[in-house]
């Protein structure tokens, strides 16, 4: 199970495309309901993720934390990602964040503008207009041109943008649980610290999942294991996702049944 | 029209002094925190007043030593009368805002005298809570619009994550990936030293699996490279807050101060986490940033978190409260010999100079003694032979010293009294 060996601390920063497998897998454990290589071969789709979070039994309220919409429409030649996230925690301040990332509908899903809004209510529930945040941009040879208040930013384009924003919470490896899709939760998408490809060794079939993650700027493969219970045997950062399959029966109910009988799968 | 300074203070939580590419670590990489550095007042000698999290908060919000707060462990608040940072600032016309972990009695709180909350430490895994935190914060300095100067407290989880770390990984199976031999981390040269150590730090060391003798090399090498990612996480977020300042145009007015609230034992001495006198467990990063500085400076003399408040009071022009322990470090001129520091809720204290170290226990004769100069992985207890006697005894004076006229806060239970 050796990694494979990549760059350290100090060389040159990695970057990655955008890629359907990069950036969920989703629905049930076969390997044919996962992404495949490319989009789903249709003129038209909307792919909905709803996301759970699951920490010391949710009795925080850190749930429904959001959704992930991936639209293609045959009117147009684009993929849109909407994400809504929302954090409520455990004071009653609650971020909210939805954003729009518009890509080609090439190969590597180049992405070609996007809109994200923050914002953060108070525990009166009001949102705080200091607090809100509005950001718009256009990537253009190789730069990221972004708007903020009113004033133009430019610079330089390192990473896919949606890794920049907002979709810090999903995805690493997936086990079906009943009729949730369970996810090890543990990257955020943001600068320096990426998500890298599902490499083409991933053997689900073997209860085992290996990933390239970019880790800090530290680069390497990890191997996810699922115990004969039919959970992930490793958990680094304490906290996973539900995606839970939009046809399955009780869902909700199911899923907080679970916790509450199962109880705290990752204590910290 | 504001003629006085804004304040941005960047705490994170368990980074190692020397968990800073800045500072010449080849196994991480800190981009953010080296513009700080590159352009900052480095001090190479800060220590917190007591390495855990509570106790050591407890005296960067007010400049007192734990004992004088009454914060002698996690869980407690400060004791009434003494004011902290926000109730400060606030009453000397700043904007006082907070941002993340509090842990003064909660672990964090949207209520807080003296402060504007704006984001609370998230129920989750650090990386969110510290991106939330973030991105609050970002937006309130985009945002920014007031005549009056603010100090903004931006107090980040990360590396603390590397507890959930020691405590899951406990046997070697569970270290389900693997990271290439050349990019772990080597082991640091005092792995395995025990410096005739008392009794109050081997009941620690067999409290913890990884220090209890079940974590091989191997396993400690891959605990230090994931250390290292979780200092890069929060790299990532200061770097952000940079930028932010950059874009705004406050960075021509804002004084950052960056440090941390205690170290991490990052497998010296065969052990992780805090809550030991070593060097790497009660040393902490701290610099300063002032606008127009282009190059860095040094400061060897040994400081405490305790100064904090008071030098952020000089910043400001500000006078400090009547009572305060800390001094003010901001011109590196100060006249000082050595720092406090407790430990173990007060039944453990330490004076250090830049050449010595000295330790001593309410409950345990076997007292130590390093010449951190000489020695500086604190590998030998001098008092271990027949010498130095004359010397641990003149530091114990001054240990005794500059405790005797702080006062105790009552609440702190008799057990925990030093009693000399």
């Amino acid at each position: 199970m050796r990694g494979h060996a990549g760059p350290r601390p100090g060389d040159e920063p990695i970057t990655t495309r955008l890629t359907p497998k990069i950036i969920l897998m989703a629905k049930g454990i076969e390997k044919e309901n996962f992404f495949s290589d490319e989009f789903p071969d249709k003129d038209s789709y909307r792919l909905i993720y709803r996301m759970w979070g699951n920490h010391q039994r949710m009795e925080f309220q850190n749930k429904n934390m959001g959704y992930l919409e991936i639209v293609k429409e045959t009117s147009k030649s684009k993929i849109e990602f909407k994400v809504r996230k929302v954090i409520v925690n455990f004071h009653n301040l609650t971020q909210t964040i939805t954003a729009t990332l518009l890509c080609e509908n090439d190969d590597i899903i180049t992405p070609l503008s996007y809109d994200y809004s923050s914002r953060i209510t108070d525990n009166a529930l009001c949102t705080r207009p200091d607090l809100s945040l509005d950001r718009s941009g256009c990537i253009e040879d190789g730069y990221v041109i972004e708007k903020i208040k009113g004033k133009e930013y430019k610079r330089q384009y390192e990473s896919p943008l949606v890794f920049d924003f907002t979709v810090y919470d999903l995805v690493v490896s997936g086990k079906e649980y009943g009729p949730f899709t369970y996810y090890e939760n543990l990257y955020s998408f943001k600068p320096g610290n990426r998500l890298m490809n599902l490499t083409s060794e991933s053997t689900l079939g073997n209860h085992k999942f290996k990933m390239m993650v970019q880790y800090g700027t530290g680069l390497t493969e990890r191997i996810f294991h699922i115990s004969s219970a039919g959970l992930p045997v490793m958990m680094v950062q304490n906290s996973a996702v539900y995606i839970l399959d939009e046809d399955a029966p009780n869902a909700i109910g199911k899923l907080q049944e679970e916790l509450n009988t199962g109880g705290v799968h990752y204590e910290y | 029209m504001n003629t006085k300074p804004n304040i941005l203070v960047i705490c994170t939580d368990q980074q190692h002094h020397g968990a800073i590419s800045a500072m010449g670590n080849p196994y991480v990489k800190t981009p953010g925190l080296d513009r700080i550095y590159s352009k900052g007042t480095v001090y190479t000698n800060a220590y917190s007043t007591n390495p855990v999290c509570g106790p050591a908060r407890s005296s960067i919000m007010t400049g007192r030593m734990p004992c004088e707060t009454g914060v002698y462990n996690n869980g407690f608040n400060i004791r009434h009368g003494i004011p902290h940072l926000g109730q400060w600032f606030t009453g000397h016309g700043y904007n006082s805002v907070l941002a993340g972990k509090w842990h003064l009695r909660a672990n964090s709180t949207s209520v807080i005298d003296g402060f504007d909350v704006i984001m609370t430490k998230v129920n989750i895994q650090a990386n969110v809570s510290d991106t939330c935190l973030t991105s609050s914060v970002e937006a309130y300095l985009r945002n920014y619009d007031d005549e009056k100067p603010f100090l903004m407290m931006a107090m980040y989880i990360q590396p603390h994550d590397i507890c959930g770390f020691v405590n899951y990984f406990r046997d070697e199976e569970d270290m389900l990936y693997d990271v290439p031999e050349d990019e772990l981390p080597e082991l640091p040269p005092n792995f395995h030293a025990e410096p005739d150590e008392p009794e109050r730090f081997k009941k620690f060391k067999s409290r913890i699996p990884s220090s209890a003798g079940n974590w091989s090399e191997a396993k400690w090498r891959r605990y230090l490279w994931n250390y290292y990612r979780y200092v890069e996480g929060v790299d990532c977020e200061i770097n952000r807050l940079l930028d932010v300042l950059d874009d705004t145009g406050l960075a021509d007015n804002t004084i950052v101060v960056f440090m941390s609230d205690h170290g991490e034992n990052t497998a010296n001495h065969r052990t992780a986490l805090k809550t030991t006198f070593y060097n790497e467990s009660c040393r902490v990063p701290l610099a300063i940033k002032k606008p127009g500085i282009v190059s860095s400076e040094t400061i060897t003399a040994p400081v405490s978190l305790t100064d904090i408040f008071p030098t952020l009071c000089s910043f400001a022009d500000i006078e400090t409260p009547s009572e305060m322990t800390g001094i003010n470090i901001s011109e590196g001129n100060f006249d000082r010999k050595g720092v406090i520091i407790e430990n173990y809720n007060g039944s453990g204290r330490a004076y250090v100079t830049e050449k010595y170290k000295y330790i001593a226990f309410n409950d345990d004769d076997k007292h130590q003694l390093f010449d951190l100069e000489k020695d500086p992985f604190e590998t030998e207890n001098l008092l271990s032979g027949n010498g130095f006697k004359e010397i641990a005894e003149e530091l114990h004076e001054k240990m005794i010293a500059a405790f005797d006229p702080l006062e105790t806060a009552e609440c702190i239970p008799k057990e925990y009294r030093w009693t000399d």
